[in-house]
């Protein structure tokens, strides 16, 4: 008995051995993932919402419904018959811009509220980068989540079109005051992760003056007394004036240029736009070689010949010796991405003074400032020439290999400044040099047609659209994302009653748009 | 809490001891009258110790039982007693008591079994009449007669209650074999492989479940050895996971391996050659061409000769093994090495195996102890395997290329560059963002390869300390080490390579290591009471490092990490992690004369998973009664045998490792420490499973079995990672609720005989399985605020599939496999399909259920005709219900080069009610659509056919024993609607993209001949 006894013993002191778990919270931590980090290291990741430069959001942020800016094609049929190109983007397509950016920003700028708690020059920061992504969400989608979203707040509310962008110049002031202060500090605290400026706050202050400009234009047809105000503050406090000031996404090895590994790298899946080829074409325009490559399809045919945006059923390697954008070649896999350029401003102003707004100057000369910046700023010469070409006009696209795809082009509009022209002409003048310095931002160029209906951007080849977009008109915003009426049904239901027709349609105006029945 | 947990525990157990311990001091009182002297014995079979058999003297004055060595003390036998020695399924021998101290039996099995013996959870042989669920074994001739580079693909058809599909990346893949229904979301579903009672863990060379995935592997469990292997239970239902904890839930398939024999030495020598080819390709046309510069042949008739199939080899699979068996009747030894060596049917791929065993087993100090050792090492390598999506893949570019172009060009997969200095490829094609590459460079120049090195070592020491307690002590050992290597060579598609080329050289390795101590306790109480107890504690080890590097070349073709570009493209990768589990576990079996038993088992386990929450460990029961009703009434004749069972288990799980912590991952694409986009979630609770089963075990007429299961689970507190609004911020958030019930029938019925020199045995087993989600996510409380919010409408897509619009989601009500496709052809007012005059045929978004990727029911028949030496064999297997969806056929109808495209052009288009439109029109419309490449699952096919002769061993002086087969496999596909084989899996792990075919690997048909010599 004793015997067996001493073997029971054994065998619970063995147990009682073996359940030792005092290792077990040491097994139970990553060893190779930090479980802090220091506040400056969340912003790379916000930085990445300005100019989406990793490939898979380059492709659909840049290229997929960008293609409505007239800069870009996405020459392909993936899989689905369903592209935004044709109108026709189904739920899963047209969600994924808006919840990318949610999730790719929200993730980093939660974490800099939390260690900060809302205050100072970070979290400032901070919110300069969320304006300017969700004005970028505004422009797509209408009424959004902004002002209520809050740590631990799973179901938030949307903003109706007003409240949010107001509720965002808000936001923004507040960045501009703190980082006014930090401008005569030379102190620089983001200088490692700043893929910018390199943490440079003069610079910064530019560049948040020059997106309050930018919006207040954007919503200049909804609230024209407001936006005057705020054009006018952001302008007197000093908006970007020189290409030194252009902001691009330097990528410093973060990630190779997006639209690079998309043309090159993915074997042509983006290529320069009709539109936009046709256009330069008519002008001649000297900066054609810096923003494209030839075409090698045809001989003898123009050296630039784009690719008309929303042909169903398309194959890429079918146009795949079109022109495609200059980022294809191989010096473009490190080449910087523009998130906004010194040009934008000059023409800001100069539709502000059209308007009779203070922007400090003529709307001539700051248009021509805008030309000259934007010449500079690719190292194009000729720019003289090309300001007094009062003869050229857009050209009729000429699709030599598929010609079912040429379409002519209804704009005549020319490059030199003409005082005695109407406003109207002015201001088309205006936005088609704008448009072609705004090259290849897509959101603002397509942004700018459906406020003032210029440029004339070609068609898609098949409208397929199930909501009504017509050739003359495109597509006017984002669909809300498929996912907010399973998640957050609720808001997003009473979002909708938001909009301006109480449809949430890819044929709805937003809040700011050129509404249906004025021009076009 | 934990401490006390553990300590009730402990005394509960040391409670039970002294129980036990009391009764054994006052129950041998029922002998101390009449005299008489003490015999010792051992009992034994064929293959080692028999456990549990009965030594009664005739008179009835003494008995007892068998410890777990097989020897017996039996008290006060005198002489001229006669000692009857009997088990379940053996003959039972009378030896007549003339004064030897040593009696050693060696029983033979019966030829009209009752009942059967069974290895079950430890090891150990039990009969099978006391187990209270469904047990299921598997003799090695059905593993070894139709030979399979991985054993499980071999079991198909054989077993109720599990589904096996094979990888589709051929052989040496893993396969995917799940027991009674996916019963976890987000867990695996896969059943454990237990290796001599010791659980094995399965290091899987997985990918994910995308089409744009890197390829498959294989995994741990097809690197056993088929000839190493004794026998196979499976046990279906969770009630082996009191002795081998949470991941036994899943079901377990438990393999005996071979010891050496005692006083018999024999070698064993056997090849097995079979070769493989496709089949089941999908059906494409090669009479149109496609129009100049365009890549889609959807131009004028050309009548090429281009067939695809010229692409395929014959595969060819060797296995050669020797074994060696000796020993003494303390000494075995058992040696074997085994060479599986395999070409793949596509060029240049490949899969080798070289296997070495060695095993002891040892009784000494008086055969109190008995010590087991084994060892192994297998070195696997293998190349280019694929299975299927449009990486790494060549059978894109092989499918759609353009008909009108010359493959002969395209065979000569590179061409000199005089200005590089080298090859490059020659595809003037692009990839048109389905992967289209030169096949034959894909198979050449971006070549793919593992490494392979495992070794595993186990040792067991029983201590037989009386003739009804033993302790047994084990440990067992099992080291990975992989390492992977991917060399695309310089001009390979930019998509995955730079200009010079891409380099990726990952090191994998894992230690694990398992030790337990069990005590097991064999008592017969008077003549009617038996006690079977085991307790035991075990700890069970897992670290697993990985680290490596991946990117793009600088010099073409070096591929060196010194040669990596560091600036873009380049991913290092490290990660690793260490999990243990403790726990302490007792299994009670309760006998009454021979036809009741009732089963009790306990476990509590300490995870590491779950330091940091508020759990710290968790504990589950489980109940079984059995009842052999045969024994307890006067059966009519013809029921030779019935039982009933029923039994009832819960088992723990917990959630995956660091889910209680936050930190941050590092992405590789932009280099930086990134954050999670799921909401922390830190209030986790494992997720329970709740089983019962019952069923019934029946012989008719000495030759007719009966096994007939119904068995239900529910598991509850699934783990979703649930999805959150945009506002939120965070994409997801892991809450646990929900309740997924799996229920089914399985069923087997055989029957077998002997009529001389002629045998007959035929098999037939079905399982049915239903799975239902009842409830879905409710009375979820957010993590931050503490509320409860409603996520009732919450989204819950668990994975789509690339190339086709569909989606598996969750319903309630619905079941775990729901495929809804997202569009539909648009239709008039009328239900009609439209035809719009100005825009043409259209699809519009109209989400519709498609079906289940889960069958309704699995079949096999398995039969054996023998006559003398010969033996035919044959199994059939069917699937019954569910679907599949083939990407691939949409993607051959939007390139026209299916055979449909070709039948509709020549038919002059697809009529649509009462209208004509152009084949190119409609196929491109419809394509991309999972509602119209949707198929019927259910297929009936020959699976196997062996015809075995063993040859008289007369003409080999009865020295040599030699058998020759010839054996085939997948021989006849009898019904089929698909388009491919609906039965291979092309990413084994994953619970969700399954029955889908994105240019899939076909299916192979597998024929050849085996050669066994016995010395």
């Amino acid at each position: 008995m004793n015997k067996i006894l001493k073997y029971i013993s054994g065998i619970v002191l063995l147990s009682t051995v073996v359940g030792c778990t005092s290792g077990f919270e040491k097994f139970n931590t990553n060893p190779y993932e930090p479980a802090t980090l220091p506040v400056t290291s969340f912003f790379p990741a916000m930085i990445d919402c300005l100019a989406s430069p990793e490939e898979n959001p380059c492709q659909r942020n840049n290229t997929f419904w960008a293609c409505f800016g007239g800069y870009v094609t996405a020459p392909h049929s993936w899989s689905r018959n369903t592209l935004f190109s044709t109108y026709s983007a189904d739920d899963d397509w047209n969600k994924w811009t808006v919840n990318w950016y949610y999730e790719h920003f929200y993730t980093s700028w939660f974490e800099v509220a939390r260690l900060t708690e809302n205050q100072g020059y970070y979290y400032q920061m901070a919110q300069l980068l969320r304006v300017y992504t969700m004005q970028m969400v505004a422009s797509l989608q209408g009424p959004m989540s902004y002002s209520q979203i809050a740590a631990g707040q799973f179901y938030v509310p949307y903003d109706n079109e007003e409240t949010a962008w107001k509720a965002m110049f808000d936001d923004l002031d507040a960045a501009i005051v703190e980082i006014q202060s930090a401008v005569t500090s030379t102190s620089r605290p983001l200088e490692d992760v700043d893929r910018v400026y390199g943490g440079d706050n003069s610079k910064w202050l530019k560049f948040a003056n020059t997106l309050k400009l930018r919006m207040a234009m954007r919503i200049s047809n909804a609230d024209p007394e407001y936006a005057r105000q705020k054009a006018e503050e952001a302008v007197a406090g000093g908006v970007m004036t020189s290409t030194s000031d252009s902001a691009y996404d330097l990528l410093n090895g973060r990630y190779p240029n997006g639209y690079y590994q998309i043309s090159a790298g993915w074997g042509g899946e983006a290529k320069a736009n009709a539109s936009i080829v046709s256009y330069m074409n008519g002008y001649n325009d000297p900066r054609r070689e810096k923003y494209f490559t030839a075409q090698t399809a045809v001989e003898g045919s123009d050296p630039y010949m784009g690719v008309r945006s929303g042909i169903q059923g398309m194959v890429k390697n079918d146009y795949i010796n079109y022109s495609g954008l200059i980022y294809e070649e191989s010096n473009g896999k490190t080449a910087p991405m523009p998130v906004m350029l010194a040009a934008e401003a000059a023409f800001l102003r100069a539709e502000g003074a059209l308007k009779g707004w203070n922007m400090g100057g003529t709307a001539q000369d700051l248009y021509e400032q805008g030309v000259r910046l934007s010449f500079e700023e690719w190292g194009a010469s000729g720019v003289d020439a090309y300001l007094a070409d009062n003869t050229s006009t857009p050209a009729d696209y000429t699709d030599a290999v598929n010609t079912s795809n040429s379409i002519a082009n209804k704009s005549t509009i020319t490059i030199a400044w003409d005082n005695g022209a109407s406003n109207e002409k002015k201001l088309e003048r205006i936005i088609t040099q704008k448009w072609i310095a705004g090259y290849p931002n897509g959101l603002e160029g397509w942004s700018d047609f459906r406020r003032t209906g210029y440029p004339y951007i070609f068609p898609p080849k098949n409208n397929l659209s199930t909501q009504g977009c017509t050739n003359e008109r495109g597509q006017r915003r984002l669909r809300f994302s498929v996912d907010e009426y399973s998640n957050n049904r609720a808001n997003v239901t009473a979002a909708v009653q938001m909009l301006s027709n109480g449809t949430d349609s890819d044929n709805t105006d937003l809040w700011w748009a050129l509404k249906s029945g004025s021009k076009y | 809490m934990r401490n006390l947990i553990k300590s009730l525990m402990s005394t509960c157990c040391l409670a039970l001891l002294l129980i036990f311990g009391a009764e054994a001091f006052t129950a041998p009182k029922a002998y101390a009258q009449g005299g008489g002297v003490t015999v010792k014995g051992v009992v034994k079979d064929a293959l080692g110790p028999v456990i549990g058999a009965t030594i009664v003297t005739k008179s009835g004055t003494s008995g007892t039982t068998s410890s777990t060595d097989g020897s017996f003390t039996l008290n006060k036998v005198k002489q001229g007693d006669v000692i009857v020695v009997s088990f379940i399924g053996y003959e039972t021998q009378e030896i007549p008591y003339a004064g030897q101290t040593q009696i050693d039996v060696t029983l033979v099995e019966s030829s009209a079994q009752m009942d059967a013996v069974v290895v079950t959870a430890l090891g150990i042989k039990r009969a099978e009449k006391a187990l209270s669920y469904n047990v299921q074994q598997v003799k090695a001739e059905e593993l070894t007669a139709a030979k399979d580079a991985n054993f499980m693909n071999s079991l198909v058809g054989k077993v109720a209650g599990v589904q096996i599909n094979a990888g589709a990346n051929g052989a040496g893949g893993a396969s995917r074999v799940v027991m009674r229904g996916t019963k976890s979301l987000t867990g695996s579903n896969l059943a454990l492989y237990v290796i001599d009672g010791i659980p094995m863990f399965n290091m899987m060379n997985t990918a994910s479940g995308s089409n744009m995935s890197d390829q498959p592997g294989t995994d741990g469990v097809a690197d056993i050895n088929p000839d190493d292997i004794e026998s196979i239970t499976m046990l279906t239902g969770p009630s082996a996971a009191a002795l081998y904890g949470n991941a036994a839930a899943s079901g377990v398939v438990l393999i005996t391996t071979k010891k050496g024999s005692a006083d018999k030495t024999t070698v064993t020598v056997s090849n097995s050659t079979t070769f493989s080819q496709v089949y089941m390709m999908p059906e494409m046309q090669s009479k149109y061409g496609n129009a100049a510069g365009k890549i889609v042949s959807w131009g004028n008739q050309v009548n090429s000769s281009y067939d695809p199939k010229g692409f395929f080899n014959t595969g060819t699979n060797l296995i050669n093994t020797v074994s060696l068996s000796t020993g003494t009747q303390r000494n075995q030894t058992y040696l074997s090495a085994s060479t599986t060596n395999t070409t793949g049917i596509l060029p240049n791929s490949g899969y080798n195996r070289y296997n070495f065993t060695a095993r002891n087993t040892a009784t000494f100090a008086k055969e109190k102890l008995t010590l087991d050792l084994g060892a192994s090492f297998i070195k696997q390598e293998d190349c280019n395997m694929m299975s299927q999506g449009i990486y790494y893949n060549p059978l894109p570019g092989l499918y759609l290329f353009p008909r009108g172009e010359s493959f002969e060009e395209v065979q000569m997969f590179e061409r000199y560059d005089a200005a590089l200095g080298y090859n490059t490829v020659y595809w003037p094609y692009g990839n048109n963002a389905v992967g289209m590459q030169n096949p034959y460079w894909v198979q050449h120049r971006e070549v793919r390869e593992n490494e392979k090195k495992r070794y595993m070592a186990n040792a067991s020491l029983k201590w037989q300390i009386t003739d009804w307690l033993d302790i047994t002590g084990r440990v067992r050992i099992d080291n990975y080490d992989n390492r992977l290597t991917y060399k695309l060579a310089a001009s390979t598609d930019q998509l995955w390579a730079s200009k010079a080329g891409h380099y990726r050289d990952i090191r994998t390795n894992s230690n694990s290591t398992y030790a337990d101590v069990i005590a097991t306790v064999n008592k017969t109480f008077g003549e009617d009471w038996t006690l079977n107890v085991n307790l035991g504690a075990s700890l069970d080890d897992t670290k697993y490092e990985q680290i490596g590097y991946n990117g793009q070349l600088i010099i073409p073709n070096l591929f060196a990490i010194h040669n990596l570009d560091w600036s873009t493209k380049f991913k290092p990768t490290q990660s690793g992690y260490h999990d243990q589990a403790q726990a302490i576990f007792a299994n009670v079996e309760v006998g009454w004369k021979s036809m009741l038993y009732l089963t009790l088992t306990g476990r509590n386990d300490w995870e590491s998973q779950l330091a940091f929450s508020n759990y710290t460990s968790f504990f589950y029961p489980s109940v079984g009664l059995s009842a052999v009703l045969s024994n307890m009434f006067n059966a009519p004749k013809w029921l030779s045998f019935l039982k009933v069972r029923g039994s009832y288990t819960e088992v723990g799980n917990s959630y995956d490792r660091f889910m209680t912590t936050i930190s941050y991952p590092f992405d590789g694409e932009s280099k930086s420490w990134s954050t999670s986009t799921t909401y922390p979630n830190l209030d986790l609770k494992p997720e329970r499973t709740k089983s019962w089963e019952v069923g019934m075990n029946a012989r008719l007429w000495n030759h007719v079995n009966v096994d007939l299961t119904y068995y239900r689970s529910h598991t509850y507190n699934q783990t979703f990672f649930a999805a959150l609004p945009q506002g939120a911020g965070y994409s997801s958030v892991p809450v646990q609720s929900g309740d997924i019930m799996n229920q089914g029938i399985e069923m087997s019925l055989g029957y077998n005989n002997k009529w001389g020199d002629f045998t007959f045995s035929t098999n037939y087993t079905l399982t049915w399985n239903e799975n239902e989600v009842v409830t879905l996510v409710d009375n979820v409380m957010n993590p931050f605020t503490g509320e409860l919010v409603d996520m009732s409408t919450v989204n819950l897509d668990m994975g789509n599939y690339g190339g086709l619009d569909a989606k598996i989601r969750l319903e309630v009500g619905g079941s775990m496999g729901d495929v809804y496709a997202q569009h539909l052809l648009k239709r008039d007012f009328n239900g009609y399909i439209y035809d719009d005059p100005s825009g043409g045929l259209a699809v519009e978004q109209k989400e519709t259920f498609l079906g289940s990727i889960f069958p309704k029911a699995n079949m096999g028949w398995n039969t054996h005709f023998g006559w003398k030496g010969l033996d035919l064999g044959f199994t059939v297997a069917a699937r019954l219900g569910g679907i599949v969806m083939s990407a691939t056929e949409s993607y051959l109808d939007q390139y026209g080069v299916s055979k449909r495209s070709a039948d509709l052009r020549d038919k002059g288009g697809m009529k649509i009610n009462q209208g004509t439109i152009a084949a190119d029109k409609y196929l491109s419309t419809i394509s991309g659509y999972a509602a119209y490449y949707t198929y019927d699952a259910t297929n009936v096919r020959l699976s196997e056919l062996t015809l075995n002769y063993t040859l008289p061993a007369k003409w080999f002086r009865n020295k040599v024993k030699m058998s020759v087969g010839f054996v085939a496999k997948n021989l006849w596909m009898i019904y089929c609607k698909a388009p491919f084989d609906p039965e291979i899996s092309g990413e084994v792990s994953s619970n969700y993209y399954q029955g889908f075919d994105s240019f899939m690997l076909p299916s192979t048909r597998n024929i050849g001949f085996n050669v066994k010599l016995q010395f």
